[in-house]
């Protein structure tokens, strides 16, 4: 009994990666993942708060859920994660003041970043705190996972660096437009056309519920 | 149906307090650090305008705040000071250095902004930020527009600065503001002499 | 700051879609159809023009006031919510067949990043009261533009011959 409990956690986690990948599959957390990726630190930087915001959410979510009325689940549930955007955003100012300049509105934004509310509504406030533990995980690094291919693909192309260091030379002509909104949009455009190209094979019915079914 | 309405109250409202009371512990804890990063961007800044300054001192002048470098032979190296303003998009932050004599401007580092990436951003930038270097402050610096070409080193002799092409907005803001806040200071340091 | 500039510059040159990635996942679910985006447009135009103004009030007399601003995000959102709530008590009452019309939107507004964005922008910007509405208007219109300009792709797109993986999302 306790092994197939293991496989399923294990499975939870993984599906944040690939079968629902928030980004790639349901478009889901768009906003910081077009605007902190035109470097690699900035994406990771903004994964990382994210899965700290998700996971602590999702657990909170989930011990709550018994107790929240119904009507006002939303807006607990939205209080309980600007309250650890809040916790996330304070300490980033105090450890990391560079990387918090370049996240900037961003990290309040996440306040309202789809992917954590989404899972709180579709998933920790119908699991177990266990279930609730891997899914946030595996969502987070699901979304941290786009944000480090669209970032190394953007500053590769855009600057030339990969997290700060050059690589690419001086003769390599920079295509500034990859830094720029536009190079955004057209770089995960063509990296979510990759990822159903690949995904042809594997058709999941599940739902993840997004932003649409809140 | 009082009751749930009841619940829901108490439910939202202890959710708030809740909330309230856990962020203003990690706020005081947070604070100091946050406190220290903002005290070392300061220090950085001052540092750059006043190149010759090791040291300072802070002193408080008719409410305005100054900051009196203090070079490595213990002489007076110049004075810097904030200049904060309306620029295109948001409130620009600058360090502003300035010779002791009140004759020249040593340099300025702009310490916040968010201006139109691309465009105001570039009053970041060192083509931008270079030209203030060694400028006169006896009258007014004033803004131009692109026209005479090349001549970042050559505006040093005299008291003009050109304008980022696309970013006027920024830059005239960046310009109104330091020429408002060094007649205020030439004015508050000559009546405190 | 000229109230003309500000509003300009808020819809066109730094338009919240376009330039700031702001709104994002209502733009890319709604923008199929350009009445439909119209129609979100406006709701978000007019949420805009409420939360704008109460949220610059809010952090002008409260936070600022006694020194609490760390509860910014919390105080912005729940402000946002709740008002979120109120017009759509509002648009029931005042015309039910609006209501019908853009019902389903109205809630996904309190997640529109858009409207947060808006928020924090304008705590952020030396604006005063009246330039603060401007600001959200000049927002939200750009929003608008920024939707129907999409919408009106899609809806020739649905005609060219797209291959299968670039179609969107799986």
């Amino acid at each position: 009994m306790a092994a197939l409990k293991n496989n399923n956690l294990w499975e939870e986690f993984l599906k944040g990666l690939w079968e629902q990948n928030p980004v790639f599959k349901f478009l889901l957390g768009m906003c910081p993942t077009l605007a902190v990726t035109n470097s690699v630190i900035n994406g990771l930087a903004m994964g990382s708060a994210v899965v700290f915001v998700l996971l602590c959410s999702n657990v909170a979510v989930s011990i709550i859920r018994k107790i929240v009325p119904h009507q006002v689940r939303i807006a607990v549930f939205v209080v309980c994660i600007a309250t650890f955007v809040t916790v996330a955003d304070l300490f980033l100012k105090a450890k990391f003041p560079d990387v918090s300049k370049a996240l900037g509105p961003y990290v309040p934004l996440i306040v309202v970043n789809c992917i954590i509310l989404g899972r709180a509504e579709a998933f920790a406030s119908k699991s177990s705190v266990r279930r609730s533990i891997f899914d946030g995980l595996g969502m987070g690094a699901g979304f941290t996972l786009a944000l480090l291919l669209l970032g190394t693909v953007r500053e590769i192309l855009g600057s030339g660096t990969l997290l700060g260091i050059e690589i690419l030379g001086g003769y390599f002509e920079r295509w500034v437009i990859m830094v720029l909104p536009a190079g955004a949009f057209l770089t995960l455009g063509v990296l979510i056309g990759i990822f159903n190209l690949l995904s042809k094979g594997k058709k999941t019915q599940d739902s993840a519920g997004g932003c649409h079914t809140v | 149906m009082m009751l749930k309405s009841l619940k829901m109250i108490v439910v939202l409202t202890l959710a708030g307090l809740l909330s309230g009371g856990f962020l203003t512990v990690v706020y005081k804890k947070t604070l100091p650090e946050i406190e220290k990063r903002r005290l070392e961007a300061l220090q950085e800044a001052i540092f750059v305008v006043l190149p010759q300054a090791v040291d300072y001192k802070e002193t408080e002048i008719e409410g305005e705040n100054f900051y009196q470098g203090i070079d490595k032979n213990g002489q007076d190296a110049g004075i810097a000071f904030l200049v904060k303003g309306p620029g295109f998009q948001g409130e620009i932050k600058m360090m502003v250095g300035i010779t002791q004599d009140l004759s020249k401007l040593q340099n300025i580092y702009i310490l916040e902004s968010i201006e139109t990436p691309g465009l105001g951003g570039k009053i970041t930038g060192d083509d931008f930020q270079r030209q203030f270097k060694g400028l006169s402050i006896k009258d007014r610096i004033e803004l131009i527009k692109r026209g005479r070409g090349r001549r970042f080193e050559a505006a040093a002799q005299e008291a003009t600065v050109e304008a980022i092409t696309g970013a006027t907005i920024s830059s005239r803001a960046v310009v109104d503001m330091i020429n408002r806040k060094i007649a205020r200071v030439k004015e508050v340091l000559a009546r405190g002499e | 700051m000229d109230i003309f500039l500000i509003f300009i510059s808020a819809a066109i040159i730094n338009n919240f879609v376009l330039a700031y990635f702001l709104g994002i996942c209502p733009f890319l679910g709604v923008s199929n159809r350009i009445d439909s985006a119209f129609s979100m447009g406006m709701a978000v135009t007019f949420v805009m023009a409420i939360t704008g103004p109460a949220t610059y009030l809010i952090n002008h007399y409260i936070l600022i006031k006694f020194g609490v601003e760390y509860l910014e995000y919390v105080s912005f959102i729940i402000v946002i919510a709740a008002l979120v709530q109120l017009v759509e008590m509002f648009i029931r009452k005042v015309s039910p067949p609006l209501y019908r019309a853009m019902g389903i939107y109205l809630p996904l507004i309190t997640t529109n990043c858009a409207i947060l964005g808006l928020a924090l922008f304008t705590a952020l910007r030396p604006y005063n009261f009246v330039q603060s509405v401007v600001f959200a208007l000049g927002s939200g219109a750009g929003f608008t533009l920024a939707l129907i300009i999409m919408a009106g792709m899609r809806e020739d797109l649905d005609f060219a011959d797209v291959p299968g993986p670039l179609k969107g999302a799986a």
